[in-house]
């Protein structure tokens, strides 16, 4: 598969598309265990056992709480915390998305008179991340 | 709606002073819930003051009486009461407040708003034959910090400086247009930072912790 345009990405929180949004992010990690141990040979490497997995994303745009829905439900829900479903769409159209239940973790506004209204939001996943093509 | 542009960004800072009113209309939001004065302009409580509002039931079985204060909490920042049990919006509510006047704020270009939930882990062993594998957690305490970004204004001492030396409590409201709604928060000035270049305006930085609750409404 070729290459695919950031343009093509879009975000779904709650079951509402979240408008106004021109990036997102997302890092999914697993702790690496070190089970190295005395070995008969020479040679001494690393080895790893995998540990807990964890992922953390973030979205930003320009700020829309006032028309978004989805924008808004991601703001209630850093003012209310409750978790709720958020996709993480690399593309729209192939549908091959990120998704999983998140607890919205930090919400920035930024208004300066001479640019935007930005927003940015940080949140974490509780439980797991899964890959799907499904729209 | 689309984005905005910074321009029409605005803030509101509280009066110090309070002005008491009593017999404030109220309305109870369907839901039966919460409970929100009628007049835009007086729904900033000052908190300082130990007289909560006090609700009453202007109409229905139990005219004029007043609703024990231990069955709703107050968010003073909002102007919101909020019921622990639903009541009837049927009846009408008038409420008692020391109401806080908000004006806009002026020589202010700027502000931002951070506000954040502690993330508090509880992932466990797993109680089926299948690992654990996911990091699970739960919502801990919010909190939040606003900045505002300002221009010293000639022979007027800044307020937040003066707030600061007085270690007394503000009630802001962030706006990112005059309609598109507003943050609402009560807040202690942190840090207030001069700068006066040479070769620009002379500015001033504000920071400042959100205290207690922060909201947002759409209801201007």
């Amino acid at each position: 598969m070729a290459a695919k345009s950031g343009k093509l990405g879009k975000i779904e929180y709650a079951g509402a598309k979240v408008l106004n949004i021109n990036q997102w992010t997302v890092d999914i990690d697993t702790n690496m265990l070190d089970v190295t141990a005395w070995s008969t040979g020479t040679d001494q490497w690393r080895s790893f056992a995998a540990g807990l997995s964890g992922a953390a994303a973030s979205v930003s745009g320009f700020w829309d709480a006032d028309g978004s829905t989805g924008q808004k439900n991601l703001q209630t829900n850093v003012l209310t915390p409750s978790t709720g479903t958020l996709i993480l769409y690399i593309n729209k159209a192939g549908g091959e998305n990120l998704r999983g239940t998140v607890l919205m973790e930090r919400m920035g506004v930024d208004v300066a008179l001479d640019g935007t209204a930005d927003v940015a939001f940080d949140c974490r996943f509780t439980g797991a991340v899964t890959y799907s093509t499904a729209t | 709606m689309g984005a905005l542009a910074g321009r029409l960004g605005r803030v509101k800072l509280c009066a110090s002073t309070p002005v008491k009113s009593t017999g404030e209309a109220a309305t109870l939001a369907a839901g039966g819930l919460a409970l929100s004065i009628d007049t835009r302009a007086r729904r900033h409580w000052d908190r300082a003051l130990t007289s909560t509002p006090v609700v009453l039931s202007a109409s229905g079985t139990s005219t004029g009486v007043a609703i024990s204060s231990s069955n709703y909490a107050v968010d003073y920042a909002a102007g919101t009461v909020t019921f622990a049990t639903a009541r009837s919006t049927a009846q009408v509510y008038t409420l008692d407040v020391n109401y806080l006047t908000a004006s806009y704020l002026g020589v202010t270009h700027g502000w931002t708003l951070d506000a954040d939930v502690n993330m508090l882990e509880n992932t466990a062993f797993s109680t089926t034959t299948g690992a654990t594998r996911w990091r699970t957690f739960t919502p801990g305490l919010g909190g939040g910090t606003v900045s505002l970004n300002r221009f010293v204004q000639e022979s007027t001492a800044s307020p937040f400086y003066d707030l600061q030396n007085a270690e007394s409590d503000l009630v802001l409201e962030l706006l990112p247009s005059a309609t598109a709604g507003a943050y609402q928060c009560s807040g202690r000035v942190e840090r207030v930072g001069f700068d006066t270049p040479v070769d620009g305006m002379p500015e001033e930085t504000v920071d400042i912790r959100v205290d207690g609750p922060l909201s947002f409404t759409t209801n201007l």
